[in-house]
Parts: structure tokens; C-alpha cells; sequence
């Protein structure tokens, strides 16, 4: 009797969740449209409390989408645009000298906040990339021997171009490994494409966007998230996939135990956006490509017609 | 289609490839039309898969097939035997390659290529051998491994990767069975044994005169490991062949009479414990410290020259523990026939070296003066000792040696002196073998090279018995004391120099051959003998057949279940959950009705696909579907979902 009754009481509570899930959702798909599934995977990652990464061409709609994610969860947010010759400083912040008082006073750059927005990071040289990629790894910023907690919570929305274009310079592999999915968006669909160019500038659209979530909402979805449960036979399948790119001799190497972690906390957060109160396979299948695609790299990479992702799904049989 | 072509290649040039390095050291010993055939085959093999040739015709393989066969009958004479069967399997495997067209013909091809592998073993044990061998059944086990996938070939390194701890896995299993595998004793277990090979260093001859350049050869005689202390250089002369006949300028051996002489010998002074291993030469002869007292190996004895003699021709590496003495009487009391034998000379040749003899006889007096007074010539007059002597005459060889040219190595004066001994009535021989030996610090061992080779002489004396004496001592007294090597530099070959030059050189020398010295003792000296004492070691009081099989299961069973345990750990089956069975019912029956679950797809999206498709079952689909999902994924099933799901799959008939 017990149990059934705190089963209905989830329901409920699940249901008030999917109001929220579902009015973000529908707010994120007006402004990007016919790209559902990369929504629900950008805010998978943030509800797993991973950081983002979108590579795309120029112009599908990366910074638009950063944008909109930030706005509607109603985080406050800073864009930086990465260039060729972006300091460390304009990232984290400078200390300036005071005369009057004879002191340093540290003045935060724009990573101080909730949503940052690293637009176009394989522009910057190394260096500017790390200061950014540091912070993210351990939620603060040292300047000048002193360290400053960034805001919680904290997320970085990074935008790059696809690593073959000119005048970029790639992140490297263990710097890849921290954000915890890359998605691509694609071109749009001719349908969306002509309500794209019909309707009204996206930009404005933006600016008229009203916050969908209140802090109070963010946090219950994120402990939503952390309460999913997870079966043994689920991290069996997880287990397989990971040990597949171990020993499979198409990779260069397997995935991490990072990864492996990667991969449960995002099947959570999509478990719980998609109403599920258990990580299922299908979960698992939903989030692979975006987690696991930029950390494995396929030894005949110029012939392959397939992503990592696909050939691990493809090759594991779901217990 | 092309990208089948390029597969096909690659397998087939793993196969080349694995088959071309298992013909390589069989080349040089078949005839020269097998290996012409052999390259042949192979290149224009390589060739018709990258271009699509086609095979040759049934018929002309057949042709091919019946001449090689006559060629190897004409060749050898029989199709039995080592060289013959080899060369035999080498010529099929060229047949092979000439109709291969699928991976299994390429499978049987690379297991074809590890018998010829195998096939060199017998050829040949030298540690050389056996790390080409490794490198080859790592490259055939690769082959295999390239040939047998269904899908691409891997890349090369992986490839090679994984042949290299497969080989790696089977090396437990291989102690096991190299220490312990029942080495019978028995003409049929053993090696087969090659008739043919020149022979190198001594022989039954020696015709100093003759040879103008002789040069050394650092080729090994044989190893002599010592228990305790090594005999002082000057002690170290290693008894050989006897030569007692001359006609004036040829010494050669009298095929002595059987009979062991040990009771005509007395011993005193210290004795050596040793173990010689012997390199093959193909002769009977066993040479040991002078004069061997004991040996272990039945097949030796000593013949009526004190030499020691094999029964069979040494055609493998040998080794035999001897105990000698370095002092020793020996034939006390000479048979006539003995005693005649070592007088003879032919009257008419060497007049000079003869009346010599005689008139310093006559003014010494007795014949220990006189032995004396010759070895003081050698010693005082102006001798040299060099391995380019100058031609001699033949008839009177030693006259133009001891008046004109005296320039001479050891046989030089070791035939002059024995020649003079007999001249003047004192019974005297030649005696070959080898003096000196470089000492290996590393493996504590002494290394007898074919360049230590060595002529001296015996003289008889009454009462005394046979006494060494080396003219060649007198002369060059550095060629005894320090060897070879120091005393005549020029005389080594360049390369034999270099590895002197250095002191780092001569030890990494010693060290490669303290190396290969191990070879021979621990690999290929393990016998009966030493696999019967490391059994003792093992605790076993009589080892016997028994204890062996006891030892190798022992060994075998836990080896094999290991490998097959980690075979196996991915075939693992764990305990089905008994909603796992019901679910496999549930895939099970929509497969016979042509709705099979694929095998990447998870609960929800199957049964949402055989919704789409088979609306109908709809509600029981749903059903199952969610009682599977909510007993293994989701948190708290409870036990009436599992009796559920049950009974549903029970009755559920699509």
C-alpha cells in the first residue's frame, strides 16, 4: 500500500516536472526550428550539469541556440567571442592596482556567470582556450594567488567551427573530454528553412523571450534528474558499450571511466526530460552520439561512412 | 566490387608474405631449379592478384605438379629424408599458391608455411635459427589471423599486435612441454642427422710443406666448462689425432688398433673436472685435456694412441663431462710393432735433416741431451714462426724447412722434431689437436676456436713412457703461453681484428657466446639425462614415465584451464532473471511472426515498432513491454509486475 503510494505521489511530481521540461522545450523550438532532438539533448547537457559544446558551420543557428538555452532558463549570461588574439584576462578578469588604497583589486571578467557563452573557442590561440577550459574543470578562477568561485550554477555553452576550416585551432583531445556532449545542429529541413526566412529576425525573437524556469524550478529539475534510477542490467548495456570501444580495433583507443560516467548522468537527465523514472536503453541510444562521438576517434577515419557512436550502438546488443 | 578486389589482395599478400619467410632459409639449401620455381611462383603470384590475372589451367598444373616431382626423384634420388621431403613441401607449396583462390587454400598455405618453419629446426638449432623462428610464427600466426577475418584486414601493427600475445599465451604451455615432454632415446625420436657438411678444422693428414697461407678461423672446436681451477695456459693442450706414419713430407693417422690402452697408464699431480660441449665436425675424434682419465658417455673410448674416440661420427652438438691429469706415463713398456712403427722414416728423403740428427746424437751422448740440444736450435737459431711459410720442396720438405726457409708454424717444427727423433733412433710421433683457449668470464668457461689448432710431439723415452714436447714452445714461446691471437695479430682476418680492437668489443663478443653457449646447454642439451635430474630436483625419488605424465598433467591442466577460462570469460553466462525469460518468450514468438528484435533495439522502441506494425496486439504489447521495463529499469517494481508479465507472455500468441 506503502509503496504505491509514493509511487503516485513520483507521478505527480513527475508530471509538474514535464510542465516545466515541456514549456522550456516549447519555447527553445520556436526560436530554433525543426531541430527538436539537438534541444533535447542541449538541455539533457545542462541538466546533467555538463557543459555544451556546438560545432556547426557558420550561420545554422550555434550562437542563436546558446542564446535562447540561456534565456529560457532564465540564467544570467555573458558572451565572450573568441578570437585570434583573446587573452587569458579577457576571460577570467584582471586585478587592477588602486593607488588611493595601495591594493590590487580583482575586476571579473565576463566568466563570471551563470551561462557563458564562449562563441567560435577554436578561434583563440591555446592559451585564451585553457583559462576558459580550466575554470570549467574546477568552478573557479585563481588570479594572483587568490581564487573566486564562479557563480552556481555554471555552465559554458561553447560554439566551434568544424576543425577543418581555416584559421582555427582544434581543441585538443583531454580538452574535449570536459564538455560533456558536442552537438551539431545541421541545415534545416526546406519546411523549417522557408518559416526561417518568412518569419521574423530570430535575434529580436530573443530578445523577446521570457524566462521559462525560475532558479527554484532549475534545482528541482536537476535533483529530479540526480533521483533517476538506475537498473543493474543498464550498466551492464553501458558497461558493453564502453569495453566495445576498448577492444574493438576501429578505435584508437576506448573511452574513459569519465566517459562512462558521462555517458549514465546524460541517459539520466534524458531519462527524465522523456517522463522515464529509470534509465532505459533507448535513453542510453538517444545520448551516445553527442557524449561519446568527440572522445573516440576511429583508426580509418578518412573511410569511415559511420560515427563512433553508430558503430558502437550498432555492434552491442542491448541485454 | 573494387573494394573486394583490395581485400582479396591484402590477404593474399599476408599469405605471400608469411610463406615467403618460412621458404627464405630453405633457399640456400635446395636446389637451385627449386628455388627459381619458388620465386617465380611467388612474384607472379603477387602479381595476378594485383592485376586479376587468372590461375593457370588445370592441365598445366598438373604438368607442373609431375615435374617437380621427377625433379625432386632426379635431385635426390628418393622422395624419403630430410632434404628430399623438404624440398618436397616446398615445391607443393608453390604448387598450392598456383590454385589458391579462396581463404581457406590461404589458411592451409600458412599452416603448410609453419611446418616448413618447423622443417628448418631440423636443418639447424643454432640460437639464430630460433629467433628467425619466432619472427616467423609471429608473421604466419599474423597471416592467419589477416586471412581467417571475415571483414577488413587490420592494420599491420594490430595485426601483429595480436598474433604477438597469442604466441605469447601458448608460452607457459610451451615450458611446460619443453621440460617435460618424454624425451625418449631412440633413433626414431631423434634429430634426423645430416650425412652431408665439409668438415673444418683437423684432419687425418698433416703436410706442412705444403701450405703456404694458412688462415684462422674463428669458427668455435668446442666449450670446456671447469669444476674448480682452469689448467695453466701451458697445460692446455687438447689431445687429438695421432699421426705415426710419414713418407717424408706427409704425416698422417695409422688407423690404431682398438684396444684401450688405460692399464699401460700411471698418473700423478693434479686432476681437472670439466664438460666439454663439442661442436659437430663430422669425425669420430673427442677431444679432451691431455690425457683424459675418466669420461661419462659409453660411447667413447680410448684408442691404443691415447686419443678419445666416439663410436659414432660427431654430426650434433655433443657434450661429455671428462676427468684429466696433466701428468701421466703412459706405455711404460713399447710393443715392438709399436715401437717400429714410430722409427719409420723413408732412408732416402731429407738426407741432411737425418745425418743432422745423427752427428748431434753422437755429440750429446744420451737421448735427454740430445732432445736437449735440439729444442736449444729451435730456441737459439734463427727460427721464425709465421702462418705465410715459404713453400718447401717435396721431396726433401724438412731439409729445405730446417736449412733454408726456417719459417714455419707448428706443424712446421712438430714435423721437423719428430723427424729428428726418429732419425736418431728414439720413437717419436706427431700429435695434433688444439692448444690454449680464450677464457670467458662471463659464462666461466673456456672457448677453443679452430684457430687454437696445434701440432706437437711425443718422444718415447725407457722408463719414462711417452713424453710431450712442443719444438713449437721453443720457438715462439708467446703462441703457447697467451694464444694464437696475441702472438700473431696479422694473421687474424679483419673482421677478427676489429672484435679485438677494443676491450669492450671482446667482452660483448664473450657475452654473445656465454649467450649461445646457454643455448646449447639449457636448450638444446636439455635430455633424458637432465630432464631425469631436474624431475630428482622436483622431489620424484625414481623418475620414471609415470612421474612424467604426472608432471606434464600437472603442468598442462592448470595451463589449459586458465587459457580456457579467459576464453571463456566472454561466452559468460550469468543467471537468466526470470523476467529476462519471459521477455526472450516474448522476442522469441514475434520472430516466428516475422517481427524479430533487432538486436540494438531496447524494450521501448521494439514494442513500439510492432505497435506501428501490428496495431492489433497493441494492448498486450503495451502491456508486457512496460511490466519488462518496470522490473528491470525502473526503481520498485513490485512482485505482482513480474507474475504480470508472466502470465502475459504466457498467453500471448501473435
Amino acid at each position: 500500500m506503502n509503496r504505491q503510494a509514493t509511487a503516485t505521489e513520483n507521478e505527480s511530481e513527475m508530471t509538474e516536472q514535464q510542465r516545466l521540461v515541456t514549456a522550456v522545450l516549447d519555447q527553445l523550438n520556436e526560436i530554433i526550428l525543426g531541430k527538436d532532438y539537438q534541444l533535447r539533448l542541449a538541455l539533457t547537457c545542462l541538466l546533467a550539469q555538463g557543459h555544451l559544446l556546438i560545432e556547426d558551420l557558420p550561420g545554422v543557428g550555434k550562437t542563436t541556440l546558446a542564446h535562447a538555452l540561456a534565456r529560457t532558463l532564465g540564467l544570467n549570461y555573458n558572451r565572450i567571442q573568441f578570437t585570434s588574439d583573446l587573452l587569458p584576462a579577457d576571460v577570467i578578469g584582471v586585478s587592477v592596482y588602486l593607488r588611493d588604497d595601495n591594493r590590487f583589486e580583482f575586476h571579473p571578467g565576463p566568466i563570471f556567470s551563470q551561462v557563458v557563452l564562449a562563441d567560435e573557442v577554436n578561434r583563440a590561440t591555446p592559451k585564451a582556450q585553457s583559462a576558459l577550459l580550466e575554470a570549467m574543470e574546477e568552478n573557479q578562477v585563481s588570479a594572483d594567488g587568490d581564487s573566486y568561485p564562479l557563480p552556481d550554477p555554471f555552465f559554458v555553452i561553447a560554439t566551434q567551427n568544424p576543425v577543418t576550416h581555416i584559421g582555427t585551432y582544434p581543441l585538443p583531445e583531454s580538452q574535449l573530454d570536459r564538455f560533456l556532449m558536442r552537438i551539431s545542429l545541421g541545415f534545416p529541413s526546406q519546411d523549417m528553412e522557408r518559416r526561417l526566412i518568412a518569419g521574423q529576425d530570430r535575434r529580436e525573437l530573443l530578445s523577446l523571450l521570457e524566462p521559462a524556469l525560475q532558479a527554484a524550478h532549475l534545482k528541482s529539475l536537476m535533483d529530479a534528474v540526480s533521483s533517476i534510477h538506475v537498473s543493474d542490467l543498464l550498466l551492464d548495456y553501458v558497461q558493453a558499450l564502453v569495453a566495445f570501444t576498448r577492444e574493438s580495433p576501429d578505435f584508437i583507443h576506448g573511452l574513459s571511466p569519465r566517459a562512462a560516467i558521462s555517458i549514465v548522468s546524460s541517459s539520466r537527465a534524458w531519462a527524465m526530460i522523456h517522463g522515464h523514472p529509470g534509465v532505459l536503453p533507448e535513453d542510453v541510444q538517444a545520448i551516445i552520439p553527442a557524449v561519446a562521438n568527440h572522445r573516440l576517434r576511429l583508426r580509418d577515419e578518412l573511410n569511415a561512412s559511420t560515427e563512433p557512436g553508430e558503430l558502437m550502438l550498432a555492434a552491442v546488443s542491448v541485454p | 566490387m573494387t573494394v573486394s578486389r583490395r581485400l582479396c589482395e591484402k590477404r593474399m599478400n599476408w599469405t605471400l608474405f608469411g610463406i615467403s619467410l618460412a621458404l627464405l632459409p630453405h633457399l640456400p639449401r635446395l636446389p637451385m631449379w627449386i628455388g627459381v620455381f619458388l620465386v617465380t611462383v611467388v612474384l607472379w603470384r603477387w602479381q595476378a592478384e594485383r592485376h586479376g590475372w587468372s590461375l593457370p589451367p588445370r592441365i598445366l598444373r598438373f604438368l607442373i605438379a609431375i615435374a617437380g616431382f621427377a625433379g625432386v626423384v632426379l635431385t635426390y634420388h628418393t622422395i624419403n629424408g630430410l632434404n628430399a621431403g623438404t624440398a618436397l613441401l616446398a615445391i607443393m607449396m608453390g604448387m598450392k599458391l598456383l590454385e589458391t583462390r579462396g581463404q581457406r587454400d590461404q589458411m592451409l598455405l600458412l599452416f603448410i608455411a609453419n611446418f616448413l618453419v618447423l622443417a628448418g629446426l631440423l636443418f639447424d638449432q643454432t640460437p639464430w635459427t630460433g629467433a628467425y623462428l619466432v619472427v616467423s610464427v609471429l608473421v604466419i600466426t599474423a597471416g592467419l589471423l589477416a586471412v581467417s577475418k571475415s571483414g577488413d584486414v587490420l592494420p599491420l601493427k594490430l595485426t601483429l599486435r595480436l598474433s604477438g600475445r597469442m604466441l605469447l599465451h601458448a608460452v607457459p604451455l610451451m615450458l611446460v612441454m619443453f621440460l617435460f615432454f618424454p624425451r625418449i632415446s631412440g633413433p626414431f625420436w631423434s634429430l634426423p642427422v645430416l650425412r652431408a657438411g665439409a668438415s673444418t678444422g683437423l684432419s687425418e693428414e698433416m703436410s706442412p710443406g705444403e701450405i703456404s697461407d694458412l688462415s684462422l678461423s674463428a669458427e668455435i672446436a668446442f666449450r670446456a666448462q671447469f669444476a674448480g681451477n682452469l689448467p695453466e695456459p701451458r697445460e692446455r693442450y687438447w689431445r687429438g689425432p695421432v699421426l705415426s706414419a710419414f713418407d717424408g713430407m706427409r704425416w698422417s693417422v695409422v688407423v690404431p688398433s682398438p684396444e684401450t690402452a688405460t692399464d699401460l697408464i700411471g698418473f700423478g699431480g693434479g686432476e681437472y673436472r670439466y664438460r666439454v660441449t663439442l661442436e659437430p665436425h663430422q669425425k669420430n675424434w673427442i677431444f679432451a685435456l691431455d690425457l683424459p682419465v675418466s669420461w661419462d658417455q659409453r660411447g667413447i673410448t680410448m684408442n691404443r694412441d691415447l686419443q678419445l674416440i666416439s663410436r659414432r661420427p660427431i654430426r650434433r652438438l655433443t657434450a661429455y663431462n671428462v676427468v684429466s691429469q696433466t701428468r701421466f706415463t703412459a706405455d711404460l713398456s713399447m710393443p715392438q710393432r709399436l715401437a717400429r712403427r714410430n722409427l719409420r722414416i723413408p732412408a732416402d728423403r731429407n738426407p741432411k735433416t737425418q745425418a743432422l740428427a745423427r752427428e748431434m746424437l753422437a755429440e750429446a751422448g744420451n737421448a735427454d741431451l740430445f732432445i736437449a740440444r735440439v729444442m736449444q736450435m729451435f730456441r737459439e737459431q734463427e727460427f721464425f714462426y709465421t702462418l705465410q711459410p715459404p713453400r718447401t720442396g717435396f721431396r726433401n720438405g724438412v731439409d729445405d724447412f730446417l736449412f733454408e726457409t726456417r719459417q714455419g708454424f707448428c706443424g712446421h717444427y712438430a714435423s721437423a722434431f719428430t723427424l729428428m727423433m726418429r732419425a736418431a733412433g728414439i720413437p717419436a710421433r706427431v700429435v695434433t689437436g688444439y692448444q690454449g683457449g680464450e677464457y670467458n668470464r662471463l659464462g666461466d668457461y673456456l672457448i677453443v676456436r679452430q684457430a687454437d689448432a696445434h701440432a706437437w710431439s711425443e718422444v718415447w723415452l725407457p722408463g719414462r713412457g711417452w713424453q710431450r714436447v712442443d719444438p713449437t714452445a721453443a720457438v715462439s714461446p708467446d703462441r703457447i703461453l697467451r694464444g694464437f691471437a696475441d702472438t700473431l695479430p696479422f694473421a687474424l682476418s679483419a673482421q677478427e681484428r676489429f672484435l679485438r680492437l677494443h676491450p669492450a668489443l671482446i667482452q660483448m663478443r664473450q657475452a654473445w657466446d656465454a649467450m649461445h653457449n646457454a643455448w646449447n646447454e639449457w636448450i638444446l642439451d636439455y635430455d633424458l639425462d637432465r630432464q631425469r635430474s631436474l624431475l630428482e630436483k622436483l622431489g620424484f625419488d625414481k623418475p620414471d614415465w609415470k612421474s612424467l605424465a604426472m608432471v606434464l598433467a600437472a603442468g598442462l591442466v592448470p595451463a589449459l584451464f586458465f587459457l580456457g577460462l579467459s576464453t571463456a570469460r566472454g561466452f559468460r553466462r550469468r543467471k537468466t532473471h526470470p523476467a529476462d525469460k519471459s521477455w526472450q518468450l516474448f522476442c522469441h514468438r514475434l520472430a516466428g511472426k516475422d517481427l524479430p528484435r533487432k538486436s540494438d533495439e531496447g524494450p521501448l522502441n521494439f514494442s513500439r515498432r510492432v505497435i506501428e506494425l501490428r496495431p492489433d496486439l497493441s494492448a498486450v504489447v503495451s502491456e508486457i513491454a512496460d511490466a519488462y521495463i518496470a522490473i528491470r529499469y525502473y526503481p520498485n517494481p513490485g512482485s505482482d509486475r513480474l507474475d504480470l508479465l508472466k502470465d502475459r507472455v504466457a498467453s500471448f500468441r501473435p
